[in-house]
């Protein structure tokens, strides 16, 4: 894009700098012969920019606060551990978090003061090594109830949650319902690694959510869940669910947990969206290998006009 | 100062006649030189300079948007010899008519604006008598401004000598990984010391330290800013930053780190309004040179609609060296081709490179090859799971990266072969373990090995500064590490990989080394000689 500028411009008199170099140049090379016009091999470096400038001009020496930083010690973490949460969890959770505040209260203050980090891809994450601990489930669901977090960073302590290796499937089933989308996004994503039944509780709930994007996050989970196929009636029911992304994200599920069959994701295969035939085909292949090969769908699938689906006929048709 | 004088020099030569001047290139059958009275060729070189948008008096204003001042060294002279003009009878003058992109350029004669923009409309023909020896002044005011001035020698109302010389600034070049780094950039940030550290011991005072205090603790630099170089014919230098329009906490860097200053120039293309993940400039890269792009090919993640931002592709297009092609990023959740590509030296290499490409069927084989009992600490932690074996089993996992790689990387692999005609052999392939980051897209759980910086600074040696895999007992080293020892085999002879940590301050925010850092480096092409066939230079040899 060019951008035009147009600006009157006054005459001034050129600085007699410029034109004293040019005559000396002139000079020079006209007296001497000399070779001026060979290319340079490597062109100058460029004015130092201001702080490369300042560098050139020190010693070079590692700030002592780097050195600090890199000595520095964490706030010791709780000693024992908390219990699994059942019944009254928001008694319990007190519970908890009234014996964390005894055992390790600089600990606790820490990670309630935390702020969440922005992730390369825009979303705010807790990531420090103090949320690495069980004790820390319960420090972020205590300030997820009873903070006052912006919805951003509220989901931000959600997807903590799975970092801890604590247990919160409960309450966060029970909180569900009521978060902002984004908010229950990150809660189905929470229970990538969460076991028993709320967490397929949740899971359940977040297939059948009102937003799209909480659809789309319940399958993936599913997908990549050692126990997803509890769900897989319901993942094959929302093959037929009326967003486009979704049945690809249900497909994809179907693939990797190998649960229902290739006449549930046949219909797919002539989807009008690419994803969504490249997923079914590849659930097909991996739900009843050379399934695929067999349907009537499949010659035009060779022939697809999406690169990446024709290339995955191709595939399995080896 | 230094470039302009070099600069001077070299077009003052090409005005010497045949003695030490340049062949220009220019068209024999155009020159009339000498059969109407003139006593010297009446032959004029090229003018090939840089745009004057940088800031040499510091105030605040592009240089093109100044009347000249002293000190303005991006201006390139025009000089007509006093033997070119001793022929000259009485009445006799100089008539320069300019044609092209005259809304770009202009020309000063004896401190007058006498060609080109500055007016309501442009100035296409100027005439005067000269006295001697004259010297004009040259100014564009845009990458790849291109033009010609048809230079007369006028007596008696008739053109009795001609001559056209072409004139043309440089393209923004954008700086590929592998040229030689000059300095280096990181974000110091309430969380990042052992990141810090590293860079430090390898680096010394050849790294900034950005205060992330400044900057909302924007970490992620390579995002913020572009460097591209433009250069004039004599070695002369301007270097600009791209400026992003993500406008996260680094939006003012630009501004406070390179403005206003001489020799750099600060460029926005697109509105912040539209920016999306795909703007940040970890999704905008360049090669090395290629067969047929001897500057290398710019590249970024474009699919579907998605990706970079048009106002910028079409500038970046415009170049005409670095000819863009797109690649497929939007299944990444961050959605950027450096979490998947990159290039390091290697001689004994066909181009002098090798590309390093994420690869998952690599990094299941190596997944499979290693002890099934060989603890992995932080993926226990960060992922849940405790040994290479847990990995390996996970077969959702092992299917999410089958998928990718025959869904997204194989096809990547195919466009940078097609794009800058390598061979497989010139491909490393880099062992990856991608997994879901909930619906967002993919991200690298092993920590993304290819999104490395090549630090090759002059005369001391050639650094990788790479994410340390962390795939060991924390109590152990690098050296005790299958995924780094893997790497590090794979690595062309003489590269010295300095392992960094980068894991809880940016791999479990979805970054890397090279989303951490930003480098300036040296130009080692000439676009008036390397790129004139690209660019149809016509006074070029």
């Amino acid at each position: 894009m060019r951008n035009l500028i147009t600006q009157t411009i006054l005459s001034k008199t050129f600085g007699a700098s410029l034109m004293t170099l040019a005559a000396l140049g002139l000079a020079s090379a006209c007296d001497t012969g000399e070779e001026t016009t060979e290319r340079s091999s490597q062109y100058a470096p460029a004015t130092p920019s201001k702080s490369q400038a300042e560098q050139a001009s020190a010693e070079f020496e590692i700030p002592a606060e780097v050195l600090e930083a890199v000595n520095a010690e964490a706030p010791a973490a709780p000693a024992s551990q908390p219990a699994a949460f059942a019944g009254d969890w928001q008694a319990q959770l007190g519970a908890e978090v009234s014996r964390i505040q005894g055992e390790a209260p600089d600990w606790f203050d820490a990670l309630m003061s935390a702020e969440a980090k922005p992730s390369r891809a825009g979303m705010l994450r807790f990531v420090a090594p103090e949320f690495q601990d069980p004790n820390a489930a319960v420090v972020l669901l205590h300030r997820y109830v009873n903070g006052d977090d912006a919805a951003p960073v509220k989901a931000a302590l959600m997807d903590a949650l799975q970092r801890t290796k604590g247990d919160y499937a409960l309450p966060v089933s029970e909180l569900f319902a009521a978060a902002e989308p984004e908010v229950r996004v990150a809660m189905v994503n929470s229970m990538r690694r969460a076991e028993g039944e709320h967490a397929f509780a949740t899971l359940a709930q977040g297939l059948a959510d009102a937003d799209v994007g909480v659809r789309i996050a319940a399958a993936d989970t599913l997908a990549m869940h050692e126990g997803g196929a509890t769900l897989g009636d319901e993942l094959i029911a929302a093959l037929g669910d009326s967003e486009l992304r979704v049945q690809a994200a249900a497909a994809k599920a179907i693939g990797y947990l190998k649960v229902g069959s290739a006449s549930d994701l046949a219909p797919l295969l002539g989807s009008e969206d690419a994803d969504v035939r490249l997923r079914a085909l590849q659930a097909m292949e991996r739900v009843e290998p050379g399934a695929a090969v067999g349907m009537t769908q499949f010659a035009t699938l060779l022939e697809d006009a999406d690169p990446t689906v024709a290339r995955a006929a191709k595939r399995i048709a080896q | 100062m230094v470039v302009i004088a070099a600069a001077s020099l070299a077009l003052l030569v090409s005005a010497c006649g045949d003695d030490g001047g340049n062949d220009d290139g220019n068209d024999e059958a155009e020159d009339t030189a000498g059969e109407d009275g003139g006593s010297a060729d009446w032959t004029f070189g090229p003018i090939y300079g840089v745009n004057n948008n940088d800031d040499d008096d510091l105030d605040g204003k592009r240089d093109w948007l100044t009347p000249p001042f002293d000190a303005d060294t991006d201006l390139m002279p025009l000089t007509i010899t006093a033997d070119q003009v001793a022929g000259f009878s009485d009445g006799d003058s100089v008539r320069l008519t300019l044609s092209g992109d005259a809304d770009l350029m202009r020309m000063w004669h004896n401190g007058a604006h006498v060609l080109g923009s500055g007016a309501a409309e442009p100035i296409l023909e100027y005439t005067f008598t000269p006295s001697g020896e004259e010297t004009l002044w040259v100014e564009f005011g845009e990458f790849l401004a291109r033009g010609s001035v048809v230079i007369d020698h006028v007596s008696g109302g008739e053109a009795v000598e001609s001559d056209t010389i072409e004139l043309v600034s440089s393209p923004a070049i954008m700086n590929h990984h592998l040229m030689p780094a000059e300095h280096l950039w990181i974000v110091q940030t309430s969380d990042n010391a052992e990141y810090v550290m590293d860079y430090l011991e390898a680096l010394t005072s050849d790294v900034s330290l950005v205060q992330g205090v400044m900057y909302q603790q924007d970490r992620w630099i390579q995002d913020e800013i572009e460097f591209a170089t433009s250069t004039d014919a004599a070695g002369g230098r301007l270097d600009t930053v791209i400026d992003s329009i993500r406008d996260r906490g680094l939006d003012n860097f630009p501004e406070d780190e390179f403005g206003p200053q001489t020799d750099w120039f600060i460029g926005t293309w697109g509105s912040p309004t539209n920016a999306t993940t795909f703007d940040a400039f970890g999704n905008l890269d360049a090669s090395p040179p290629a067969p047929g792009f001897p500057f290398g090919r710019i590249y970024y993640g474009l699919e579907n609609g998605q990706g970079l931002d048009s106002a910028l592709a079409t500038f970046l297009d415009e170049q005409t060296l670095q000819q863009p092609f797109p690649l497929d990023s939007i299944w990444l959740c961050v959605g950027h081709v450096d979490e998947f590509s990159s290039f390091v030296p290697d001689p004994t290499a066909p181009k002098g490179y090798r590309l390093l490409l994420a690869d998952t069927a690599s990094g299941l084989e190596l997944l499979d090859s290693i002890d099934p009992g060989h603890p992995t600490n932080r993926y226990n932690s960060a992922y849940g799971y405790a040994t290479a074996g847990d990995i390996a089993a996970d077969a959702a996992l092992r299917a999410y990266n089958e998928d990718i790689q025959v869904n997204e990387l194989d096809g990547i692999r195919e466009a940078f072969k097609s794009a800058l005609s390598l061979t497989d052999e010139e491909i490393i392939e880099v062992p990856t373990i991608f997994q879901a980051e909930g619906n967002c897209g993919a991200g690298a759980m092993t920590t993304g090995t290819v999104n490395l910086i090549v630090a090759n600074i002059d005369g001391k040696g050639i650094k990788l500064m790479v994410p340390d895999p962390f795939f060991r007992n924390d109590a152990e080293g690098p050296e005790s590490d299958p995924w780094a020892q893997d790497f590090e085999a794979r690595m062309p002879d003489g590269l010295d990989v300095v392992w960094t940590d980068d894991w809880f301050s940016y791999h479990l925010l979805l970054g890397e080394v090279h989303c951490g850092t930003n480098v300036t480096r040296t130009p080692q092409a000439d676009w008036t000689v390397d790129g004139a066939e690209l660019l149809g230079l016509e006074g070029a040899n």
